[in-house]
This record gives structure tokens, C-alpha cells and sequence, in this order.
């Protein structure tokens, strides 16, 4: 009963109230390695509010997708949101799917954004939508790859059970490796951070993300914003909890909880420093240069896929 | 020491793996120097390797090997080509004859035939660094697969010091290495043909105004 009510609550609040100091942390760090002092780690947060609070402008010419998109997509990932295991192995909406559902609800949400995106008939919105569209159709074999390569070395692709099986493997396998390597590459991507899409950027010709969310204000923005933050956490949240899953509590007690929570933060922190790292440390690859990029990382995830069924 | 054998294997499978990701990245960069700099990474990776095999296996002729491939491969042989693009001043990227994506798969290829051509011998090996074989195998191919593809001398040289390193590997995880004065021949190999091939491309460079190698086979007055 218990576990029914306060799993979903808490992993409700820790995801979606912790996502935009993740973007506040990245944002600070960054600031920081470029010598100044950078906005406040609550920036994010303060920024939604201001948002929440303004009415929406919306086209005359969009129809009825435009609006419900900020819905579609926040709910979608609120739905992932239950679906991961975060402070314990245990998930509270375990029974209704996997990590597949995962992977296509983002791809719902991306689907509708990218929809919305062209239905205004602005021309930066159908570039950005465009430029979506093609990284994702390459970004996504490489997520898909990577995380079945776990997914077979933990015999079950159910989240929970693999975060379980993972907890029992004490050493980094080779073929782990490989797999994590690819899926910090496809995290890059898929949450538009700098070597394939900047975030900060309003300049037509690099948008990507931002080209698509250019009609959206007031509380919309709010929402698409919100899910994005929500949509790094959560990839970092796979990342640590299949890859690492040091420390994540197996039951659901309270000491147990509070320890995971301690490792959850010191783990979410170390990826999002090195986010800030990468993005300080490399310029922005030209747009027909991500295939290479992507392609390295379908390349580790194949590779990781062999290791495992020809070696070990 | 059983359990003690395990943890070390699979310390050595994952720096292989970590090898092979150093190989994938020598293909899949467009940039020069981030080449050097895999070859740096993949010998420092290889120079570590071949310290905890010395170690676990107590060999310790293997330590001179070790010394000396921290010496040479990571630090005179990268120094040296960052001094020849230096002084050549090769400003473009890496160019190659198959377009990237291409190329990249076809690596991808290469290193899947390195996995299932060593399959049989590694099926019936025990425990022992089971990795090892088919990643430096892979890394071989890989080399080779760079010295035909690629256009430019200095990537040339790269793929056959890649070449090495995966042979190398292949020595000291299957026979813990090869007597102490073949590898010593074969370090001073290395570094002359690194020198003279540097010279070389120096030489191309003054010629043809560029490092381009397929040049070389046009007709001249």
C-alpha cells in the first residue's frame, strides 16, 4: 500500500522538482569555466514560474495540435518519469511496460513537438522539426542498441529488473563499456546538448531544438521547457541506474531511501559536470558532421552487442 | 588467487575494450591531431595493459617492454608527428577515399570479421583474458584498413603504427609477449620508420605542395 502512494509521489517530485537544478547546475558550471559568475542555480526555476504565470500568444493559423502539444509532451514524459527506477530498483507503473515504452514515449513526445512545429507554417520551425527528425532516426538505433545490450545481460528488458540484475554485477563488464560509452554519446543527442545542438542559441541557421519551440510562450513554453529539463534527468537517470546502480535501494525503507538519494544526487552531479565539460570544451559540430558522431556511437553499441554473445 | 586471476582478466578485457574505443575514435575523427592524440591514448592504454600482465603474470622482462612503450609510443612517436604537422603545416582534415559514413561502417565491418574470425580459437580458451585476441586483431585491421583508405601520408603512418600496436597485443595477451630482443628490434623498427616516413612526408610536401599520396602516381615531366 505503502509503496503504491509514496513511490510515485516521490519519484514524481525528485524528477520533476530536481530537473531544472540539473539545468541550473549545468548552467553555473559553464558559467564558471568561462570566468564569470553565471545566473543563479535557480534560474530555471525561476524562469517557469515566469512563464506559468504569462498568458500564451498562439498563431491564428495553428490548429488544435499546436495546443495540445505542450500537454502531449509533458505528460509523456511524466509517464516515463514512473516508468524508471530512481531511488529504488523498485518502479511504481512496473506492470504496464519497459524500456521500449520508454524509448517511444520520448518518441511521442518528439513526434508531437516536431508536428506543432510545422503546423504554424513558420520557416525555422520546419528546419528545426526537420533537424529533429533526422537526428532522431539515427540517434535512436544507437539508444536502442546500447540499452538492449544491458537488456540481454540482465536477461529482462524491464527497467526495474535490470537496475535488480546490475545491482548483483560488482565489476564493469567490456561489453558494459562499450554500451556506456555509446549511450553517453546518444544522451548528448537526444537531450540536444553542444556538440550536436546548442541550447543557448537563437541563430537561425544552428537551431534545433529552439527552432521548433520558437512559436510557443507564456505557459506553453513553460510546459516544453519543463519537459526538456525533465527529459535530461531522466536519460541521466537510465544512464546512472542501469550503468551504475551503486547504492539504489533494493527495498523500500526509509535509511535505504535517504542513502540512494545521497548517491543519486552525487551520481546525476558527476554526468551533469561532465555535460558542462564537454559543452565548455568543444565547439558545436557542423550539422551533416553529427552522422559521424552518431555513427560512433551505433558502432560501440554493435560492438558492445558482439562482445557480449561472441566472447563472453 | 583464483578470484585474484578473474578481477586482473577482466581489468586487462575492459582496457582492451578501452583500446578498441580509442581505435574507434582514430576513424571516426575528421581532425588530424585528434588522431595523434588516439594513437597517444591507445599506447598509454597498451603500456598499462602490458604493466598488469607483467605484474600478474611476473614476467618482468615485460616491465622494460612497458617502460619502453610509454617512452617511445606515448611520448617520441606522437611528439613527432605533432612536430611534422607543425612544420608541414597541414591545415585540411583527414581525407579519405570512401565517404565517412562509409568508411565508418566499413571499420565497423572489419572489426565484426576480426570477432568471428578469432571465435573458434578463443571458444576453447580458458577464462584468461578473452578479449584480448579479437581486439587487437581488430585494431590490425583496423590499421590496415586506414593505410588503404586514407589519403594523407601522415594518416598512412597512423594506420600502420595502429598495425603494430594491435600485433603487439596480440603477442603479449596470447604468449606474454615475444622475447625481450625481438620486441626491442621491433621498438627501433618502429621508431626509424616513424622518422624516415616523416622525412618522407616532409619530402612529399616540398614536391607537390601537399601530403595528398595520390600524387604520387600521376606522371611528371
Amino acid at each position: 500500500m505503502i509503496q503504491l502512494i509514496i513511490l510515485p509521489i516521490l519519484q514524481i517530485v525528485v524528477i520533476v522538482g530536481l530537473s531544472p537544478l540539473v539545468k541550473g547546475f549545468i548552467n553555473k558550471t559553464e558559467a564558471r569555466f568561462q570566468c564569470r559568475r553565471g545566473p543563479s542555480l535557480f534560474q530555471p526555476y525561476y524562469n517557469l514560474t515566469k512563464l506559468l504565470r504569462k498568458d500564451a500568444v498562439v498563431s491564428e493559423t495553428a490548429s488544435w495540435i499546436f495546443r495540445a502539444t505542450p500537454y502531449v509532451t509533458f505528460i509523456s514524459i511524466l509517464i516515463i518519469a514512473l516508468l524508471v527506477p530512481v531511488l529504488s530498483s523498485t518502479v511504481p507503473a512496473n506492470f504496464t511496460g519497459d524500456v521500449i515504452l520508454v524509448i517511444y514515449l520520448f518518441a511521442l513526445g518528439r513526434f508531437f513537438l516536431v508536428l506543432s512545429s510545422l503546423d504554424t507554417g513558420s520557416a525555422f520551425g520546419g528546419i528545426g522539426g526537420s533537424r529533429e527528425m533526422a537526428i532522431s532516426s539515427m540517434a535512436e538505433p544507437a539508444m536502442m542498441l546500447s540499452v538492449f545490450t544491458v537488456a540481454i545481460i540482465s536477461g529482462s528488458t524491464n527497467l526495474s529488473n535490470i537496475t535488480q540484475a546490475m545491482l548483483s554485477y560488482k565489476l564493469l563488464s567490456p561489453a558494459l563499456f562499450l554500451a556506456l560509452a555509446a549511450l553517453v554519446i546518444v544522451i548528448i543527442a537526444e537531450a540536444g546538448r553542444i556538440p550536436v545542438d546548442n541550447p543557448f542559441t537563437h541563430l537561425e541557421l544552428t537551431m534545433i531544438h529552439e527552432g521548433m519551440i520558437l512559436e510557443f510562450s507564456g505557459r506553453y513554453l513553460a510546459l516544453i521547457e519543463w519537459a526538456s529539463c525533465m527529459k535530461l534527468l531522466i536519460l541521466l537517470t537510465i544512464l546512472v541506474n542501469t550503468f551504475l546502480p551503486w547504492g539504489v535501494a533494493s527495498g523500500l525503507t526509509f535509511p535505504g531511501l535517504i542513502i540512494s538519494f545521497a548517491f543519486y544526487v552525487v551520481k546525476i552531479g558527476f554526468f551533469a559536470l561532465l555535460i558542462a565539460i564537454v559543452e565548455s570544451s568543444f565547439a558545436k559540430v557542423r550539422l551533416f558532421r553529427i552522422p559521424n558522431l552518431l555513427g560512433t556511437s551505433f558502432i560501440l553499441a554493435v560492438l558492445a552487442i558482439i562482445t557480449h554473445y561472441i566472447v563472453s | 588467487m583464483k578470484q585474484h586471476i578473474i578481477v586482473n582478466s577482466q581489468t586487462i578485457d575492459v582496457l582492451a575494450v578501452m583500446m578498441l574505443m580509442a581505435t574507434v575514435l582514430h576513424i571516426s575523427t575528421s581532425r588530424l591531431t585528434t588522431c595523434v592524440w588516439a594513437y597517444a591514448i591507445r599506447s598509454f592504454i597498451l603500456a598499462c595493459a602490458s604493466g598488469l600482465i607483467a605484474y600478474y603474470s611476473g614476467i618482468y622482462h615485460i616491465f622494460i617492454t612497458t617502460g619502453i612503450t610509454l617512452v617511445i609510443k606515448v611520448v617520441i612517436i606522437p611528439g613527432f608527428l605533432f612536430y611534422i604537422i607543425k612544420k608541414v603545416g597541414i591545415k585540411k582534415e583527414v581525407e579519405s577515399y570512401l565517404s565517412f559514413t562509409l568508411s565508418l561502417l566499413c571499420s565497423c565491418g572489419v572489426i565484426l570479421i576480426a570477432y568471428y574470425a578469432t571465435e573458434p580459437i578463443i571458444r576453447f580458451e580458458s577464462t584468461f583474458m578473452r578479449h584480448c585476441l579479437p581486439v587487437s586483431i581488430a585494431i590490425t585491421l583496423v590499421g590496415f584498413f586506414t593505410m588503404i583508405t586514407r589519403k594523407k601520408a601522415i594518416t598512412q603512418i597512423l594506420g600502420l603504427l595502429a598495425m603494430e600496436d594491435g600485433l603487439f597485443f596480440a603477442a603479449l595477451s596470447t604468449s606474454y609477449g615475444m622475447p625481450l630482443i625481438v620486441e626491442l628490434g621491433v621498438f627501433f623498427d618502429i621508431l626509424v620508420s616513424v622518422i624516415i616516413m616523416g622525412i618522407y612526408v616532409y619530402r612529399i610536401k616540398e614536391t607537390f605542395e601537399t601530403t595528398d599520396t595520390g600524387f604520387l602516381r600521376e606522371l611528371r615531366e
